[in-house]
């Protein structure tokens, strides 16, 4: 049996002799030798002075006899602490330390107490940046994985709601859950995505990104296959339709399996202020907007070098009037103002606040009225570059893709024309008819068509009669709601 | 799970029937067989569709079986592989043909050149892929395109109903019958789309009242089609010859466009995609019949096989349309003839045989 | 040979083809840029040769919208020939998509046959079905270039205003898919529409300012913008004889014109010389019989045909004149056609083909002349049409069409598809009467038109 000095040198050894790794000697009940190891700032030292310390120290008790259980008895001393453990293992003890724990080493005791005193310390819950709505909850997930499991418990106070964990990543140990409604989500999804959290074989995870990547069949495709959120109100929403989330520690973004195109297209504020007809607009309007964002650039680019006869005149003239002594090909011209716009994106993101105005307005200024007049570029391209940078946001969760795209029906437009933009909408089509993303189609409810699932698709009826779980998302229990007479609820 | 829902199947019969004939068939037909010739070719229509309906029954009553498997499990290997290089090549020659309308009226109506490479490399990368993936993706992709596809066939026809004479329509079978009827049999390799229904035995879910709506799909590809020519005619009574592409003619049917362009040609070019899908069906239905014969299993490697074929079958007839349809209009229609009465006909006679061995079994 | 071989095939096979197109694609200039944009072409002819005029858009690198045009010529043996002059002297592939106007001038009128021109433009992959073709008594570069100084003011155009001409009662519709249309039909006739040049040095009170001692009514005329209004006003030219070209006598005096002047003062950024001149729509139509011209029509002859027409020519004013009643006396009338419906039975008496015709106008009352209104105003008389009024239009259209079609059978020219819509409607009998008829292309002589004109009044 080794000694508490012995113990305590192993542990420190493990640790590195990290200078953030503390110990304190101490003796208890009368005579009784103990030390308690903790790694500073992540743990509550007020904790452990009040609930460790204080009830060991200021005892008066005493164990007599050298069979006495020794940690047991102590162990009864720390009824003010929810948590505690007892290990043998220095593994695992030294994996409790870098959770937040503090560990009592006794001497001549093997085995050690670990007593939760985590105090991580994690941003407030705020509105998430990239979701804003107008009117609903503007909660959103936080870094801290405990506080995102406490923001999804408040919401779905069912027992039916399961969290599953697991420690990804060989140094990061980050904290990932499973989370599922077990009468609800189906077995063969979470069985599946089990399995593969179980595989993951990396050194950290830095965000749940990662996780996603290990997820996807497909992890090289410009095309996701998971969904994500910021939002605990809409992870909410997407396990009651029978998908499964995924929350990873030290990041704010939640992930959820399996996912359809289809909700990029919808937005969280579609039911939470606006009318069904409304909404309805709003979602033909970011498909089509998003439409636009990708082909019209294209269009116009192959307009210009093949199909001028499209053009109403009028058009015409103000086109070959703007295009006069410009230098680049149509083209060049539109990839240089779409590349300019994407490093001035690029370029918003990354600069420091405080020069972010005068660089608006700088782009703003030399893209907008100064390009034009040095006649580097024309006013419609650089107008049509404009709105589609506007229309990119329509679907936001998919401007990346949009974007990408953008620019390859760009290249198709100028090399082939019109037909080339026709076949880039068939193949893309084609390709992404084959994802599946566990199971569920690709493009599901619209490809399939399921007729069900068309009540909450494009056009959005009203909640009451919202009866049925989705049919694209594979579930045990398709009624959400009960009728008074027990019949099945029929949708409109 | 089957590859085709029922609706994918009807979208696709659908598409694959009326793609095709709104290029340069109008004018073909019309220009020297007036509107009698539409009016025989209704009743041609009619009875390839009810030809296809007795195949749908067929189909109905081997949900199991593919076309390929009931010939070979009732008349053999032989037979079976003799047809399945029939429908190979009539498939091919309907690419052949689909290839060439397709790449003369993008020349002809929205370029001033295009290198029939560049036209064909990137068509056949999208149908490659299109067939190696299978009878589903090509199913999705119909059923999302669909309604855009009719959309822009649409608009091209009510803009030019605004303008016409039904009048024109008159008198029927005033001249007799011998001038359409010629007219009609020159260009029977534009029809027989409806064979494409062969290749979805045992990749089709059908349902009680599967037949029904399959009819109802044919007499409305039927009535579009006819309607469509009718009202080319109307518009166009004496000069059909002049208008060779169709579709784009019809929008031309009132000046008050002349100051907006052409932008009725976006919706044309939705239109267009029929017409790529329809080249992926006949591909694809060609891939099904050189798997068959030739019982290569690699699927993408019999894919890419049968897209070197039909470049190269494009490139001995120079991707010609008028070339391609000269022979096509003499001897090649035959084949059409051959497989419509030959395949057609026997197939019941192959049903009523297999049936016969099952029972002595 | 495995998956992933296939692949990489095609993988390699596509890669190529990027790097041998993208690069070249980058290298394509605007198409506009290597195309010269027709909007209008004149083809004129002298002696044997073509002279081919061609408006042509310069673009210009301005702020603000600005259309700028020029106007180019070529002589050729042909009109190909010609066009294809016209491009090696511009430097550009013509482009022909926006040639919306094709102009042909007087000294074609000799031309064995007309469609030998529109041969080229019909074949032309770019030309639209339904450009306007417009004849002229002048030079069609003289009309091109009028038109070009209109353009640039904006004021009018003349393409408004012949695209407008198929809506009027005398108008026709006069575009190239019509002409070809009935050049290919039965009937074998063309119409197009006849455009007169007035320059300077004319009377230069003709057109719009002009009003002659006969005048007996009055209009704007001058700046006016082509629309379903037109102006009354009598020029000069036609005070003279009441009708040109007209073999026919009538109570109606004046003549419906639109026109447009090309002062040089109403043009901005005009840049090419300053023509003075008018050009005048007077609903003069020009028929062509086989592509050989036969006729000119003018308004009045058209309008006889046009009221029994299956056209959409249904707008315009009928005058009447020295109308009597109760409460009218020697009144000039001025009425409006708002809608016109024509009901034809195609019919055989004795062997002749009958056409019987019942024409339902919807009009309205749009100005009483006489010298004096008492005792006119505040009855019905002055607000709706009377009997009388009715009477006199019914006469009018009867005649009208009655007039129209002897000048038809003069000249043989089947302009209301007799033999079409016999054969459409009556196949056999028509076929009968082919074959009994002396010369069957000699088939209008024997037709009879039988009207019955119901006029309703609009409110």
């Amino acid at each position: 049996m080794q000694s508490l000095n012995e113990l305590k040198d192993v542990i420190l050894f493990k640790l590195s002799y990290s200078n953030d790794v503390m110990t304190r000697d101490f003796t208890c009940l009368n005579n009784i030798k103990a030390s308690i190891i903790w790694i500073e700032n992540i743990v509550d030292a007020c904790k452990i002075n009040r609930s460790v310390l204080e009830p060991l120290m200021e005892t008066k008790d005493s164990i007599k006899g050298d069979k006495a259980d020794v940690i047991n008895i102590i162990k009864l001393k720390f009824e003010y602490i929810l948590d505690t453990k007892i290990e043998t293992d220095l593994d695992a003890v030294i994996k409790w330390l870098l959770c937040g724990y503090c560990a009592l080493i006794i001497d001549k005791q093997k085995e050690i107490i670990l007593l939760n005193a985590q105090n991580w310390k994690t941003r407030a819950i705020s509105e998430p940046p990239t979701s804003p709505v107008f009117k609903g909850p503007r909660e959103g997930f936080v870094e801290d994985i405990c506080v995102n499991l406490m923001l999804i418990r408040k919401r779905l106070m069912t027992p039916d709601l399961v969290v599953e964990s697991f420690n990804e990543g060989q140094y990061s140990n980050s904290k990932t859950c499973l989370i599922y409604i077990k009468s609800i989500a189906s077995d063969k999804i979470i069985k599946k995505v089990r399995e593969k959290l179980q595989k993951i074989n990396i050194d950290g995870i830095i965000n749940s990104f990662y996780i996603e990547q290990y997820l996807e069949d497909r992890a090289y495709s410009l095309f996701k296959q998971i969904g994500s959120t910021e939002k605990p109100d809409v992870f909410e929403s997407k396990l009651l339709e029978g998908r499964v989330g995924i929350l990873v520690n030290g990041s704010p973004i939640a992930l959820t399996i399996p996912y359809l195109l289809l909700e990029d297209i919808q937005s969280n504020n579609d039911y939470y202020f606006s009318r069904g007809l409304r909404v309805t607009f709003l979602r033909y309007l970011r498909l089509i907007g998003a439409l636009f964002a990708i082909y019209l650039p294209g269009i116009y680019v192959a307009i210009q070098i093949y199909h001028y006869k499209i053009l109403p005149l009028k058009f015409l003239i103000t086109i070959s009037n703007s295009s006069q002594g410009i230098p680049f090909t149509p083209i060049v011209e539109i990839l240089f103002v779409i590349v300019l716009f994407e490093a001035l994106y690029e370029a918003s993101l990354r600069m420091p606040r405080y020069i972010g105005l005068a660089l608006s307005v700088v782009g703003a200024l030399i893209l907008g009225e100064t390009a034009v007049n040095a006649g580097l570029v024309s006013s419609p391209t650089v107008m049509i570059v404009a709105m589609t940078g506007v229309l990119l946001y329509t679907v936001p969760e998919q401007e990346s893709q949009l974007s990408m795209l953008r620019i390859i029906a760009t290249l198709e437009g100028g090399i082939i024309g019109i037909y080339g933009i026709l076949l880039s909408i068939v193949f893309t089509i084609i390709y992404l008819t084959n994802f599946d993303s566990y199971g569920t189609p690709y493009f599901a409810p619209a490809s399939p068509h399921i007729k069900k699932d068309q009540k909450d698709a494009l056009r959005r009826v009203d909640i009451q009669h919202m009866i049925t779980r989705p049919k694209s998302i594979p579930n045990k229990n398709p009624i959400r709601i009960k009728m008074e007479n027990e019949d099945e609820g029929t949708d409109n | 799970m089957k590859e085709l829902t029922t609706r994918q199947s009807l979208m696709l019969v659908f598409l694959s029937a009326t793609a095709s004939k709104f290029f340069m068939l109008p004018s073909n037909l019309l220009s020297k067989g007036g509107h009698d010739s539409v009016y025989l070719m209704f009743i041609f229509f009619i009875i390839e569709v009810l030809i296809i309906m007795t195949v749908v029954r067929i189909a109905t009553k081997f949900p199991n079986k593919t076309i390929n498997q009931l010939m070979v499990e009732t008349f053999g290997n032989f037979y079976a592989g003799f047809i399945n290089i029939s429908f190979f090549v009539f498939f091919m020659l309907k690419s052949i043909l689909n290839f060439s309308e397709t790449y003369s009226f993008f020349l002809g109506t929205l370029y001033d050149e295009i290198s029939p490479f560049v036209y064909a490399v990137p068509l056949f990368l999208v149908a490659y892929m299109a067939i190696s993936q299978g009878l589903r993706t090509i199913g999705r992709t119909t059923e999302l395109l669909f309604f855009p596809i009719i959309f822009g066939l649409s608009v091209s026809m009510i803009i030019g109903v605004s303008s016409i004479d039904f009048s024109n329509l008159l008198p029927v079978f005033a001249d007799g019958l011998s001038t359409p009827f010629e007219q009609v049999q020159k260009n029977m390799l534009w029809f027989g789309d409806f064979f494409v229904f062969l290749f979805f035995f045992k990749n089709v879910k059908f349902d009680k009242t599967y037949c029904k709506k399959i009819f109802f799909t044919f007499l409305s590809a039927v009535l579009v089609i006819i309607s469509f020519f009718l009202i080319f005619h109307c518009l166009y009574p004496y000069s059909a010859e002049f208008h060779r592409y169709a579709i784009s003619e019809m929008t031309q049917s009132t000046p008050n466009l002349t100051n907006l362009g052409r932008i009725d040609w976006l919706t044309i070019m939705i239109w267009t995609i029929a017409s790529i899908i329809q080249t992926i069906i006949f591909m694809y239905c060609a891939l099904e019949s050189f798997i068959n014969f030739t019982h290569i299993k690699n699927r993408r490697l019999s894919a890419f096989i049968t897209i070197i074929i039909l470049g190269a079958s494009i490139f001995i007839f120079n991707a010609n349309v008028q070339e391609v349809s000269l022979i096509f209009q003499s001897t090649l229609r035959w084949i059409f003839v051959y497989l419509l009465i030959g395949s057609f006909t026997l197939l019941p006679l192959n049903v009523y045989f297999y049936k016969k061995k099952v029972r002595k079994k | 040979m495995k998956k992933t071989s296939v692949r990489k095939i095609i993988y390699l096979f596509l890669l190529i083809f990027v790097l041998i197109f993208t690069p070249q694609a980058f290298a394509l200039p605007h198409q506009i840029s290597n195309k010269a944009i027709i909007l209008a072409i004149g083809i004129d002819k002298a002696d044997t040769q073509y002279e081919v005029s061609a408006q042509l858009l310069v673009p210009k690198n301005q702020k603000g919208f600005s259309e700028n045009y020029s106007i180019i010529s070529a002589f050729g043996n042909t009109i190909s020939l010609a066009l294809n002059k016209l491009e090696l002297n511009i430097g550009k592939q013509l482009g022909l998509a926006h040639t919306n106007m094709i102009i042909l001038s007087a000294s074609l009128d000799e031309e064995e046959n007309i469609f030998s021109i529109f041969d080229f433009f019909i074949r032309d992959r770019e030309l639209g079905n339904y450009a306007l073709i417009m004849h002229t008594d002048k030079t069609a570069k003289e009309l091109l270039q009028l038109t070009t100084d209109v353009n640039e003011s904006s004021v009018n155009s003349l393409q408004e205003i012949v695209i407008l001409n198929d809506r009027y009662i005398y108008g026709v519709d006069s575009t190239l898919n019509n002409f070809i249309n009935g050049y290919f039909s039965p009937s074998k006739t063309g119409q197009i529409a006849d455009i007169t040049v007035i320059s300077e040095s004319e009377d230069s009170t003709s057109g719009i300012s002009s009003l002659s001692d006969n005048s007996q009514s009055s209009g704007d005329g001058g700046q006016s913008s082509g629309n379903s209004e037109l102006p009354i006003s009598q020029s000069s030219e036609n005070s003279q004889n009441k009708r040109p070209a007209s073999k026919n006598s009538s109570n109606t005096q004046s003549s419906q014109q639109a026109s447009s002047s090309a002062e040089t003062d109403s043009s901005s950024g005009s840049q090419s010389s300053q023509t003075k001149g008018q050009f005048e729509n007077d609903g003069s139509t020009i028929i062509y019989k086989e592509g050989k011209k036969v006729a000119t029509f003018n308004s009045y002859e058209y309008r006889g045909i046009n009221w029994i027409s299956d056209t959409y020519a249904k707008k315009g004013f009928v005058e009447l004149y020295d109308v009597n009643d109760e409460y009218l006396t020697d009144a000039d009338i001025v009425v409006n056609i708002y809608d016109r419906k024509v009901n034809k039975q195609y019919n055989f008496i004795e062997g002749k083909p009958v056409m019987k015709c019942k024409i339902t106008l919807t009009v309205s009352l749009k100005q009483i002349i006489q010298s004096s209104y008492d005792g006119l105003l505040g009855t019905d008389s002055y607000y709706n049409l009377s009997n009388s009024i009715k009477e006199e239009l019914r006469v009018l259209v009867q005649r009208e069409v009655q007039e129209s079609l002897a000048l038809l059978k003069e000249y043989n020219i089947d302009l209301v598809k007799v033999y079409e819509n016999y054969y459409k409607y009556k196949p056999k009998k028509w076929k009968e009467y082919l074959n009994n008829v002396d010369d069957d292309e000699n088939y209008m002589q024997d037709l009879l038109i039988l009207t019955e004109v119901v006029i309703n009044e609009f409110n």
